[in-house]
Formats: structure tokens, sequence, C-alpha cells
């Protein structure tokens, strides 16, 4: 019985996550009244299933039409789409999927290790630490161009400003709002990212006649990830479950800082960075990676602590709520039949997802193969009805419009939307912690070098920054000295 | 076209048969309009899914609707604190059919912070209190013995010690500053994306106490990680029996809890809404969504609806009154 | 090239600008705390002072004679597609509340599948009808999400 509730979650969860905008939250919430039918036991199940699912069902229309389904999914399009287009769809999805696999496996087995010790590492993460954990985020945020830096540069400086707008939650003034009520929850992290990611796309692609094109290459070369695409794959694919994990535990991190943190190593070690942004593997099997290992990460605050560090987490911890049971740092003693279920069925539910997801890829190449002239409309259909149902409101559907017109523009005058979403998500959290921990320290600022884990996560930002600045004196200096070194 | 066709005859028998249907059908208007609710309820939720006022209000929401006769239909519109909801209930139709949720947020803290929004309390007619919200003082094991232990060493440092809410203007908040007014002390406000960060961070120590709710608390509570100050009901709440009232320690004033209700437009005829009313009294006296509400953390309280009313003012004047005073507008 | 990069960064320079201004009026610093302006003003004159860079480099690549033709918009058709689109959807949040999810999603595919690409008759027709059914049957029935229901009903 629980493992065909496990099964229906994560079928659900697959669904949902394909399709962009209706995310797992919704999915949950819709499915809350069925779990009153159910034990507890069997409700986290199922529940945890469609998050996992929709973790995984996201990363697909990343991959096939550049529409985020999620916000973690929003890097996998990056290089997913590019390698789509070259008619490597089917290597995209394998990897990620692959990649999905192991890191949700190896996040559950750390859930059952480490769990409570890394939660309690986590509690040691205040203001001053989320200020420095955000920082470094922004400084990398230039690895996710492959334009202009300095153009990269302007549009996260207008990612921070459309971040502003809203209700600041620290001094509770409205910050450009310009008296419209809906504004004042700021403009929406989803639509903008579809507009500018799936609509923009569609846009760019129409204009030119559709006729003696193809799109994607129909001749999928391989359906398969190939020995050499499992070769590179290896290695971001053990940093990204690490990495992401980490990042998951945090109460607050979560799935989008660990794909950004991913993409960005990657992209920094890697013998060709330039490729970067036009299809590697590396660019979508780390991302994925990290994301997935975020998603269970994240569940350690909840089950050891009984925080949710995420919407998704506070749904679920309203469905134990239901059942009665409050998850905190009893529920191992309590509760453990629940506990060690829903361990077990994270691990099923993984297997489950990539029996699911593996023969699935055949069907979604052959989606490919549908006409473009055809497929547009049906893209914009999906994209309308995702933003409606974030907040049953029209509203979102004009953002997202108005974004994707944007986004159009950006493409043709090359100004990159990547950094623009990720100093969006990250710029908001970045002046929320900085304003807290000056608040706490009255105005010191020495504080986020005093404590210890603060200090090191500056120090590494500022590195990062430093670094080049470095390199490009050196090379002035010594113009043999450094070998192949990488010309930003 | 006019032939031989249509004689007058016909003519006669087409016009007899014409107002018969015309006055049928205004027969039947007429008649719709007596039985209320003729067609589905919405029940407009003002924030998103999962959370617990949606809880509530699907409890609730699906009781009442078994009374009333007709489909309830659970809209949710978050945004804008509560507000977007709010908005749209008091603009709706007048026939009585859209209802929504309002409590502390949408019909409390935003209109007693200044804050330009397009309704007033005027514009709504109290359906029911459903639950009253119990907030709790709450701090990391160890750190304070006791609410008076709290107390003594936040008038020793003024402006030291620091106390986390769920956002600014929020219920929590204006809950604090009222403590800070009634107590004689001055706890540093340092506010937090929801009770969940906020609670992250009295466990890690980064701030001295937190005001957050039961359902947020419970857990670490009987685990003993957190420890309870004091809680804002008038009475002792039994899921936790050894944290004393603020009317115990001293604070009478200090008793005030968040509220969850239902409203509708103030436009909505009397007797339509006599109609809602007593669907809503008898959903909220079954024992099952009693038991439903408890689970969430909730206390299940209700109010008629001009009783709800008047709490909803009386709260109102008391929230902006502290507001003010504390410089929060 | 140029007065694409021209138009670019006067254009970004003009968004950042605003947010700039009002920035001050929500305040910069207060006791060390930075208060809601701080962070918009930062980026905002980020924006500027980076256009601005934008600008000089570009006058100065085609001083050097490195520039190129590329047309905003490559065909001629390109232009008109983008304003039928945009019209398209715009209609569709016009009216959906009116006429309902299912009526404006046929006539959207409809407009679409005749006036971007045109296509046959009957696949326009077909397409309309088949999308409009399932995507009402997935979303409206399966999934419950709650689409717009307009005068009618439906």
């Amino acid at each position: 019985m629980n493992l065909l509730v496990c099964f229906i979650g994560v079928f659900i969860g697959t669904l949902t996550g394909v399709l962009p905008g209706i995310g797992s939250t919704a999915a949950m919430s819709l499915l809350l009244p069925i779990t009153f039918t159910l034990s507890s036991t069997q409700s986290i199940i199922m529940l945890a299933g469609i998050y996992y699912g929709a973790m995984y069902g996201g990363s697909t229309t990343s991959i096939l039409l550049n529409v985020p389904g999620e916000g973690t999914s929003m890097i996998t399009c990056l290089d997913g789409y590019p390698m789509a287009k070259k008619g490597r769809a089917g290597p995209a999805l394998g990897i990620s999927a692959f990649g999905s696999f192991i890191a949700g496996t190896f996040s559950v087995a750390m859930l059952m290790i480490l769990g409570p010790l890394l939660a309690n590492i986590a509690l040691s993460f205040g203001p001053p630490e989320n200020v420095s954990l955000t920082f470094l985020g922004l400084t990398m945020v230039t690895y996710l161009g492959s334009g202009s830096m300095v153009k990269s540069l302007m549009m996260a400086a207008f990612g921070l400003l459309l971040g502003c707008i809203g209700l600041d939650i620290v001094k509770g003034t409205e910050r450009y709002t310009l008296g419209i009520l809906r504004l004042r929850d700021g403009l929406g992290l989803i639509p903008i990212m579809m507009g500018l990611f799936g609509i923009a796309e569609v846009l760019i692609t129409i204009e030119t006649s559709l006729e003696k094109r193809e799109i994607f290459k129909t001749r999928a070369k391989e359906l398969f990830p190939t020995k050499q695409d499992w070769k590179d794959s290896a290695g971001p694919i053990t940093r990204g479950t690490l990495a992401g994990f980490f990042l998951g535990v945090i109460p607050g991190g979560g799935g989008m800082l660990a794909s950004l943190m991913s993409y960005a190593i990657e992209k920094r070690i890697s013998k060709h960075p330039e490729k970067f942004g036009t299809g590697t593997i590396e660019g979508v099997a780390g991302p994925e990676t990290a994301n997935n290992a975020g998603a269970g990460g994240s569940f350690i605050p909840l089950l050891t602590l009984g925080i949710p560090c995420n919407v998704v987490m506070a749904v679920l911890m309203g469905a134990l709520m239901i059942h009665g049971i409050s998850p905190g740092p009893l529920l191992l003693k309590e509760h453990p039949n629940l506990f060690w279920g829903v361990v077990g069925s994270m691990y099923v539910g993984n297997v489950m997802l990539l029996a699911l997801n593996l023969p699935l890829i055949g069907l979604w190449v052959k989606v490919l193969r549908i006409p473009y002239s055809l497929l547009f409309p049906l893209i914009f259909l999906f994209c309308i009805i995702g933003s409606y149902s974030l907040n049953n409101s029209l509203w979102d559907v004009g953002v997202m419009t108005i974004f994707g017109v944007l986004g159009y523009f950006m493409k043709k005058f090359r100004y990159e939307a990547a950094p623009l979403i990720m100093a969006l998500v990250l710029g908001p959290m970045f002046e929320v912690a900085l304003r807290q921990s000056l608040m706490l320290s009255n105005g010191n600022p020495s504080i986020f070098f005093s404590r210890p884990i603060s200090a090191t996560f500056m120090t590494l930002s500022l590195f990062i920054l430093v670094s080049p600045l470095c390199l490009k004196m050196v090379k002035k200096r010594r113009p043999g000295l450094l070998k192949g070194d990488k010309e930003f | 076209m006019v032939n031989n066709f249509f004689n007058r005859r016909h003519l006669v028998v087409l016009g007899v048969m014409l107002s018969f249907t015309l006055s049928l059908g205004v027969c039947h208007t007429l008649l719709l309009a007596q039985s209320f609710p003729s067609k589905e309820m919405e029940l407009i939720i003002n924030f998103s899914p999962g959370g617990s006022t949606d809880m509530m209000a699907r409890m609730v929401g699906n009781k009442a609707s078994k009374h009333l006769g007709v489909p309830m239909v659970f809209i949710n519109k978050p945004g804008g604190g509560g507000a977007i909801a709010a908005n749209f209930v008091a603009n709706a139709k007048p026939d009585g059919h859209t209802i929504g949720t309002a409590g502390a947020s949408n019909l409390g803290t935003l209109l007693a912070t200044g804050e330009k929004i397009p309704y007033t309390l005027k514009d709504f007619s109290g359906i029911a209190r459903a639950a009253i919200v119990p907030m709790i003082i709450v701090a990391k094991k160890g750190r304070f013995d006791n609410f008076e232990g709290f107390v003594k060493e936040a008038k020793q440092k003024p402006g030291v010690l620091t106390f986390g809410s769920w956002g600014s203007k929020s219920t929590s908040h204006i809950v604090g500053e009222l403590i800070n007014q009634v107590a004689g002390m001055k706890v540093k406000h340092i506010p937090f994306e929801g009770g969940a960060k906020a609670m992250t961070a009295v466990l890690g120590g980064h701030i001295d106490v937190a005001v957050a709710t039961i359902g947020t608390t419970q857990s670490n509570l009987r685990a003993g990680t957190l420890i309870g100050l004091a809680v804002t009901t008038q009475a002792r709440l039994d899921d936790v029996p050894d944290v004393p009232t603020m009317k115990e320690s001293g604070y009478p004033e200090a008793t005030f809890s968040s509220y969850d209700g239902f409203v509708t437009s103030s436009t909505v005829p009397k007797d339509r809404l006599e109609i809602i009313i007593s669907a809503f009294e008898k959903s909220m006296k079954d024992p099952e969504v009693q038991e439903g509400l408890k689970k969430t953390g909730m206390i299940p309280a209700f109010l008629r609806g001009p009783e709800y009313d008047s709490f909803l003012a009386s709260n109102l004047e008391l929230l902006r009154a502290v507001s003010t005073k504390a410089g929060i507008q | 090239m140029k007065y694409r990069e021209l138009v670019g960064s006067l254009f970004w320079m003009g968004v950042g600008a605003p947010f700039c201004i009002g920035a001050l009026g929500y305040g910069l610093f207060r006791e060390g705390v930075p208060e809601p302006g701080l962070l918009p003003f930062f980026a905002g004159s980020i924006m500027i002072v980076l256009g601005v860079s934008v600008l000089i480099t570009s006058v100065k690549e085609e001083r050097g004679g490195k520039t190129s033709r590329e047309k905003i918009f490559p065909e001629r058709e390109s232009s008109k597609r983008l304003f039928t689109v945009v019209f398209a959807l715009s209609a569709y949040i016009a009216s959906v509340e009116y006429l309902g999810f299912p009526l404006t999603t046929f006539l959207f595919m409809i407009f679409l599948l005749r006036f971007i690409e045109p296509q046959r008759w009957f696949v326009i027709v077909a397409a309309s009808i088949l999308t409009t059914a399932s995507s009402y049957l997935l979303f409206q029935i399966f999934l419950k999400t709650q689409l717009p229901k307009g005068i009618l009903g439906i």
C-alpha cells in the first residue's frame, strides 16, 4: 500500500513538474484533502513523492522548451536547451535523471546518518552567515553569462532592483509599488522567469520563417548519454551532490543557490569554460544533481527540528499536523515508523522516478518532432495556464508577457537573463540578512568577520572577486608565467 | 419572409406561448431570488494553499457547504498580506454568494499601520470568527528561566536584547511592542520572513526571544529545545500547561491573540447574511471541525457575525494604539 | 551595432535612474543600518555607471571600425509577428474572464495558427479543438486548478 501511494505521488509529481508554473506546492495542496483518508505515514510518502517527482519533471521542460518548470530548474535551461537544439535532448534528459537519482539517494543516506548533526550545524547559520553565503552567490552570478561581463553585471543590478519592488520586510515600507495593491508582493519570480526564458525564446524562434528550418535537430543523434558523456559528468555529479546537499540543509539555502553554485564551480574548473551556454553536458549534470540533492537536504530541518525551510516543507508540516503529528526533535523517538517509512520511501521513490523517467525520454524527444509551428502555441498556452495558476490571477500572466517581450529584446541586444534571475532571488535574501545583521550588531560591520562561518564565506567571496584582477596583474607583469589562464 | 404561413391565428398562439414562457422565467428568477443560496458559493481564501488559514477555511467551509445545500468553491487569492482577497470580497456582487476569510492580517494589522489599503472595516459584514491563534514568547532552553528573568535582564540592558517576529508590522511585531510597552522594556525588534525563520534564529541563539504561534513551536517546546516564557491568552493552554499567561505574569494588558474568521461584503442583504451565519454556526459546532482546528494549533472560538464585527473593530483600535505608540506607521 | 548598443545602454540607464531617485526617498542609512533605499540606490547607480561604460566601449569600437550591421528585425515579417503575438496574448488576458477558459483558448489557438505561420484550415481547427479540450480536461478536471470562468459559466 505504501508503495502504491509512493508511486502515485511521484507520478503526479513528475506530471506537475513537467507543467511549467504548476509547481509541487499546488499539487500537494490539492491532494492534501485526500491525505486525510490515508494514514500519516502514507500521506507524507505521497506528498514527499510529489516534491521529488516535481524536481525530476521540472528539468524536462527546461531542457526541451527552455521553460523552467520551477525556480530551481532555471540553470538547467542554460545548457540543457542548447543541447536539445543540437539533437542531444536524450542525453541531457538521461544524465539529468541519473544525476538526480544519485543525488536523491545520497541525500537520503546522509539524512539517515547525519541528520540531527547537520541540523544543528544549520542552526548556527544566523543572519550574518546568510549574508556571506548570499554574497558568495552574488559574486558567482557573473559566471552565468556567456557574453559581455559588463552587460551581465547590468542585468544582475536590474535583478536586484526588481527584487526591491514590493513591501520591504524589514521596515514595512512599500517600495516602488505605485499604490498598486498587487505590487506589494513584488513582481513574482516565476512569471518573470517564464517570460524571460520561455516566452522570449519562442518569440526569437518564430521571428524568422519556420518553414525551411529545423529548430531541433530531428535526427536525434543518440537517445542516451554516451560513454564520453558519462566520463564528463562524473565529476559534476559528485560535486553537485555534495554542494547541493549541504546548501539544502541550511534553512533558506535551497535549490536555486545550489544549482547556481554547481554551475559556477563547473564553469570555473572546466577546461573549456567558453563552451558553457552552448550545450555542455557538465552544465546540465552539475546543477540538476545539485538541486535534487538540495531537495533531499531540505527534509532534514523539517524532520529533525520541525522547521520548514521552504514552502513545500511548510505544506508537509501542515499535513503532518492535521494527522496530529508535529515534526520536531522528538519525531524519531515518538514516531519511528513514520520517520523510517518516509526515509525508506525516498529510496524507493528515487528508484521509481528513474524507472519512470528513462522510458519517457523517448517520448519527450518525440515531442520535439512536432513542427514548431504547431508547438509554439502550445508552449504559450502552458505558460499562460502555469503563470495564472500561481495566484489565480491574470496579473501574473501579464507580468510574464511583458517580461517575455523584454526578454526578446534582451536577446537581440545581447543582455543575458540568467544573471537577472539569480540576482532577483539572491538580492532580497542578501538585503534582509544584511539589515538584520547590522540591527543585531548595532551597525557594526565587523560582525561578518568575527564569526567563523561567516568569515569563511566572506573571505571566499572576496577571493573570487579579486582573483581575476590578480590574474590580470600577474599576466601583465610576467606574460609567460601562467599557462592556460582564462581570460574573462 | 412573411407569407400566408403565418396567419393571424398562429401569431396569437405564438404570442401566448411567448408570454407564458416569459412569465415562467420571471417566476423562476423570483423564486430563485427567494431561495438563497441558489448556486455555488465562492470562498475566497486570503493565503496560499496549505497554510493554517487555508486549512481552517476548507474544514469549516466544507461543513458549512452541507448546511447551505450548495457546493462551496474554494479560491485562493493570496497576496498583499491578505488584502487582495479582502478587496475582492468587498467589491463582489452583493448577492451573498461570495465570502472570504479575514482576520488579524487583512482586517487587523494592515488597517492599523497606516498602509494605503483600498477598503475599510465598514466594507465588510462579519459571518463568524472561527479561531483564535494564541501567541507565545519563546526562548532557547537555558537562556532565561522565566518571564520575570527576561524582563529583569531587558530592563538592565535596554536596547540590547532582541525579539524576533514573523514580519515587520505583523501581529507578532505589534504584540512584541505591546509587551515592551506594558512591561516598560526596550527589547529590539528583528523582523524575519516568517515564523519558521524566527524560530530558527532563536534555536541558533542569534536572537533572545521570539513571538510565535503554538503551531510553529509546539514540537520544540515538547522536546525541550525551546522554553515558553508566557502565552498571550486569557487562560493557560492545554498544549503547554506549564507556561504562565501574561495576566499571571502581571501584565494583563498584553493579552492579545491573533484571530481568523469569515466575512462577506457589507452590501449583502441582511436576510441572506443570516442564512450564511447560521450555516457557519452549525459548522463550527461540529466536533470534527473543532478537532481539526485544534490539530493545526488554533483554538476554535466561534463568534456570531455581529459580535465578530465588534470584535474586529475593538481589536483594530488596540492594534492602532500600540503601533502608533511604538512608531510603527 | 553601435546604434544598437547606444539604444540598449540608454534604455537600461533610463530604467536605473528612476529607481535611484525613488531610493533617495526611502532613506539610505540610519545609525549604521541600511534603510530601504540603500540597495536600490546602489543597484541603480551600477546600472547607470555600467551603461555609460557600454556606451563608451561601443563608441570606441565604432571609431576603430569594428562595427557590423545587424538588423534588429531580420525579416520584414519579424516585427509583424512580434506584434501579432503580443496582441494575441493581450487579447487573451483581456477576454478570458469574460469568455471563459475554453472559448478564449480556442480562439487564441486559431489566431496563432492562422496568423504566424499559416497552416491549412483543417489543421488549424483540429489542433485548436484538440488542445483546448485536452488542456481543459487536464487542468480543470484532473488537476483541479481554478481556471477562469466566463460569463457563460464555463
